[in-house]
């Protein structure tokens, strides 16, 4: 299974890592209390939702008497993390030009570190120079 | 085969070959101008490959239209219909008398070879799009809304990027905020606008896709030049923003050493000889090149060599059915 499929999520599956990230560990019944009434969906589709997520890796889970109680892998930001190396390996390793994003620099190729210190030199003596009139 | 079809048919076999003859010509032709581009400011310059790259499909289209203005002329009772001049077995390019040859081997070939060329690096692309789509909008999903017309990401990866076609936004990293200086990151914030502003990633998505007509060689060039024309424009648009035309070099400087240290993290390559972050940097420290008038010359000549395709189109309509015929039999 690639990263992609791995860490990015469905519009249900982003609801119910919502709720696990700010409501803490859940188990399914709780979880369809807050997020499936109201998307009148039903308990069987946010069981499967859990199940699917703990699949991906992204929930873990531990047995409490006789139901399951889901707990968020990552923080949130540890997910915004993971996504934004997804980001960076989409642009460098796609077989095509990435060209949906204008990265500030290239994301596919780095300066060497010659490359930087001759550029900062520039830099540094433009400074330097004397500015001329407007 | 209905005669409508088989027009169709014969005007995609006439896009292929006129195509194909404007790619061979800028196979050979776009090294020598690129010289020429470099002198342009890279607004210009970006707007210039971009026609290079749209030149097999626009004059493909331009030489099959005028192929067509004979016919049109004699439907609309302007010219004598000169179709029955030709032997009846003649290849009929014609509004008026449709074709009725069945088609050749070597239109198959020809027909079904362009589509897969074409096809093949058009998938390509939009396949690296989706898979870059799919992870920028579920980055959008966990960003927060601290930058304007944009977000902020959690995370320490120093990233910051414009993404999206129509309406794009500024994706950056707390890792990249936390770690240039206050103008550093006001530079940066002001490039990423800059793109935005300018639907950048729409323009390089349609290089890509018109690069698919040309030679693997020169698609590469002309991705390449359009990235680093939309970079330059950016920045030049960002310097005037900010003020200082430095500061945009340390900041492409400072993201440069930030990427990388993760690069030597993750193991990817460092050190590439003449990358685009040395001829931006190098930009940047000299004065922005003017912006050349617009040549009232220029617009005669284009005028000019308007009305010449249209008195020459019977010449053009008369060529093309000659080489199709030899290509239909």
């Amino acid at each position: 299974m690639s990263p992609q499929r791995t860490l990015i999520l469905g519009a249900l599956e982003r609801a119910v890592m919502d709720h696990v990230w700010s409501a803490g560990a859940q188990d399914v019944k709780s979880c369809y209390r807050a997020i499936g009434k109201r998307r009148g969906i039903t308990l069987n589709t946010v069981q499967s939702t859990m199940e699917r997520l703990y699949r991906k890796g992204l929930l873990r889970r531990d047995k409490v008497s006789h139901a399951y109680v889901y707990e968020a892998v990552h923080s949130r930001e540890g997910y915004g993390a993971q996504l934004a190396r997804e980001v960076v390996a989409a642009a460098v390793g796609s077989a095509a030009p990435a060209s949906l994003l204008a990265a500030f620099v290239d994301l596919a190729e780095r300066a060497g570190d010659d490359t930087l210190a001759r550029m900062e030199q520039l830099i540094a003596a433009r400074r330097a120079a004397p500015k001329g009139p407007p | 085969m209905n005669p409508l079809l088989r027009l169709a048919l014969l005007s995609a076999t006439t896009l292929v070959v006129f195509g194909g003859a404007a790619a061979l010509f800028a196979s050979l032709a776009y090294p020598r101008a690129r010289a020429r581009l470099a002198t342009l400011p890279p607004d210009a310059r970006a707007r210039r490959v971009l026609a290079w790259a749209a030149l097999p499909w626009l004059s493909a289209c331009a030489l099959l239209a005028l192929c067509f203005v004979p016919s049109f002329w004699t439907l609309l009772g302007l010219a004598v219909d000169h179709c029955p001049v030709h032997d009846d077995g003649h290849v009929h390019l014609c509004l008026a008398h449709a074709p009725h040859h069945p088609v050749a081997p070597v239109e198959w070939a020809l027909l079904g070879g362009g589509a897969l060329a074409v096809g093949a690096v058009a998938l390509r692309v939009l396949r690296a799009q989706i898979a870059t789509w799919r992870a920028i909008s579920a980055l959008l999903r966990v960003a927060g809304g601290e930058v304007p017309a944009g977000g902020l990401v959690a995370s320490a990866e120093p990233l910051s990027v414009t993404a999206g076609l129509v309406w794009p936004l500024v994706l950056v990293s707390t890792g990249l905020r936390s770690r240039l200086a206050a103008p550093q990151l006001q530079a940066v914030l002001a490039h990423e606008r800059a793109h935005a502003r300018r639907r950048d990633p729409l323009r390089l998505l349609a290089v890509a896709l018109l690069g698919a007509a040309h030679a693997p060689g020169i698609r590469k060039l002309l991705v390449a030049d359009a990235a680093l024309a939309c970079e330059e424009a950016a920045d030049e648009e960002a310097a005037r923003e900010v003020g200082d035309r430095a500061v945009i070099a340390e900041a492409i400087v400072a993201v440069e050493r930030l990427l990388g240290e993760r690069a030597h993290q993750v193991g990817l390559a460092v050190g590439m000889a003449g990358c685009a972050a040395e001829a931006r940097v190098e930009a940047l420290l000299q004065d922005p090149i003017p912006a050349a008038p617009v040549a009232r010359s220029g617009r005669l000549l284009w005028a000019a060599a308007a009305a010449l395709a249209l008195v020459a189109a019977f010449e053009i309509h008369h060529i093309t059915e000659t080489a199709l015929d030899l290509i239909a039999r």
